[in-house]
Parts: structure tokens; sequence; C-alpha cells
């Protein structure tokens, strides 16, 4: 299910990135990371559990197909995915928040399926959550550049940063 | 894919690279060379990261590939690469308000596309005719940005059908250097199939 979910509870890492399609989840004192462009950073946190977890979503719909080896890839199954999970290791559906960022437009001209793929991730990942009756307390989406999110589990704290040092914090 | 497809397509993309760095050898009059550093199925979400050729930003220049041999090239440059051969052409990056940010002119950017439409048409050209099928690089377009995140857009046709995607990539090297640059090819899962009758 998430992968890598050795690291869950292995004290030796302390940063995990979070690679296109992957799921992965952990506690303090460990970070997920990742790096997104037109992909969603899926961050989900039970703050009583102090657990948390980054889905790596690229596209918006699995449409009946298998996922394999990547929960993450389609927004459709990374996010029921990413909360079953947290719920096997103690959280709670009802305490559950999330903070999303990415889905950017990154050619500026019309590039067919390309070009407003961000968009079409953004309505994917917002509207599966809203079926998992997950609020989204926060959020950083769209614009024209890529960002790299990093996802601290001490307090559920989402930072973004992007290439024009633009920092945000969810 | 059988692995004597694996190999002679391992042959003919070594092949079109020389041919690329040829090319790019006239344009820049002194010897460029482009090694193949790899040919093979590799799985999706370790793709941005070959992209990546040093963290930080990438100038990348993206080309969508018509045709037969449909897919997505991309040539990525390390800023530090990219600084270095528009110098190579007489171009130079403007000094930035932001040390963090650079600024690069369109004169620049149109030396890095033009760089880009000579590899990447010289090393489809070339792979394409061994293969006796058509390809047409489109324009390219010029990206600035973290190529992990440019990442996400070359791999969306083949992470629909596929967790893996069939990669070329190919290293610069000017003399002895190696420069921060690759040049990548991920084929459509049709023109995979295209693969599969070598």
């Amino acid at each position: 299910m998430p992968s890598r979910s050795s690291a869950l509870f292995d004290p030796e890492i302390k940063t995990i990135k979070v690679l296109i399609g992957e799921v992965s989840l952990t506690r303090p004192p460990n970070i997920l990371e990742a790096i997104l462009g037109s992909c969603i950073g899926v961050a989900l946190y039970d703050s009583r559990e102090h657990l948390g977890g980054l889905a790596h979503v690229l596209l918006p719909n699995s449409e009946g197909r298998e996922v394999g080896r990547l929960p993450g890839k389609y927004a459709d199954v990374a996010v029921p995915r990413l909360i079953e999970a947290m719920c096997q290791f103690g959280a709670s559906p009802n305490r559950i928040k999330a903070k999303l960022a990415g889905g950017a437009r990154m050619f500026k001209t019309n590039a067919g399926s390309a070009g407003d793929i961000g968009a079409r991730n953004i309505e994917a990942v917002k509207s599966a959550l809203r079926s998992m009756r997950i609020p989204v307390l926060a959020d950083d989406l769209g614009g024209e550049t890529g960002r790299k999110v990093t996802f601290d589990l001490l307090e559920g704290v989402l930072r973004v940063d992007d290439f024009a040092n633009r920092s945000l914090v969810l | 894919m059988s692995e004597s497809a694996i190999e002679k397509l391992t042959r003919i993309s070594g092949e079109s690279a020389d041919r690329a760095g040829e090319a790019l050898s006239k344009l820049l009059r002194q010897p460029i060379r482009m090694i193949l550093q790899g040919a093979n199925f590799e799985p999706i979400e370790a793709v941005p990261t070959y992209l990546a050729t040093q963290p930080g930003l990438s100038v990348c220049l993206l080309s969508r590939v018509q045709g037969e041999l449909e897919g997505n090239a991309l040539l990525a440059f390390s800023l530090p690469a990219a600084r270095t051969w528009v110098g190579l052409l007489g171009g130079e990056f403007q000094a930035s308000k932001d040390d963090s940010m650079p600024s690069i002119g369109p004169m620049e950017q149109s030396m890095l596309e033009e760089t880009a439409n000579i590899a990447l048409s010289s090393f489809m050209n070339g792979f394409a005719q061994s293969l006796g099928l058509t390809a047409v690089p489109t324009s390219p377009i010029f990206l600035l940005d973290m190529a992990e995140s440019i990442g996400s857009l070359v791999l969306m046709e083949c992470a629909e059908v596929s967790d893996q995607t069939f990669l070329f990539r190919v290293d610069f090297r000017i003399g002895d250097q190696v420069l921060d640059a690759t040049l990548a090819f991920l084929p459509s899962p049709h023109a995979l199939a295209e693969f599969s009758l070598v």
C-alpha cells in the first residue's frame, strides 16, 4: 500500500522523498518531501496521532485502471488509499485534515491535454477529498512554476517553495 | 520487448547520439560528443531524477515528437551548464536583481532553443531513419524550473498505461569535460509497440 512503508517507524530516516505516484506516511521527527509540477501533493494529517501522509498525484482519474505499484498515481485512488493507510496506523477519518500544493500549468501556451493537466488534477483531488469528507485547510495551487513541498509532521505544517524564492507556510 | 530488440535500439540510439554530437559540433565549431548513457525500461518515478542533472533549477527544452516514432523529447541543462553553453555561442546571462533568480534574455533563450532544435532533430531523424519510421520534433518549448517538476509533463502519456517507460538518455561532452546536460526521449505507448517490431 504506502510505498516504502518500512520507513514508517525507522528512526534512521529523517527526510522521505515522495516520488511521482508514491504515497508515504510517517510520524515526527520525520519529514516528507516532494517536487511538484503539474502534479498535486496531497498532505493529510491527524493532529492527535501526529501521523501524516503525502501522496504525489500525477493524473486525475484511473478510469478503472489498475494502479500497479504506484498507489498515488491517480487522484481518485491516491486519496482513499492514503486515508485507509493512515487509519490502519491509528488515525481517524474525523480528525484528518488536508493541505494541497501543485497543479501548475507549466506551459504558458495551450498544449492540449498537457496544458491543462494541472487544473484537472486539482479538480480530481478536491473531488476525492470531498467524497471522503476531508476538509482542506489550506492550499497553494495553480500558477506556472514548479514547487518543492516539505511536510513537517510535528505540527502538520506544509512548506511550499518555488524557484522564485516564493515561500509559503500552510 | 526482446533483449535483441533492446540491443538494437541501444546501438541505433548510440549512433543517433553521435549524429547529434556532430551537428552540435558544427554549431559550436568545436568537438561535442554525445554519449548514450542508457536505453532501457525505467520506472516512471525515477525519470525526473534522471532529468535533474543537479539540484535546483534547470533549463529544459521540451519537444513533442510526432509521426510513427511519437513521444516526448527533452534537452535539460543545469543552470551552470546552460550558462556555459550560451557563453560558447557568444551569449551571456544577464545579471539578476536577485542572485537566486537568473535572468535569461530572449537572445540567450533563442540560442538554447536552437540548440535543442538541432540536437533533438538530429537524434530523432537518425533514430527514425534507422528504424524506417517517421519522426518530426516540434519546435522546442523553453522551460526554466526544477527539472523534477517538469518530469511530470513528459511522463503523463506513458504513466496512463504503465508504471514504467522506455527512456533514452544521452550525456554531453565538450572535449573531456562532462557537461551537466542530458537529452532524453520517452516514446509513447504507441511508438513502443513499433519498437516491438524491431
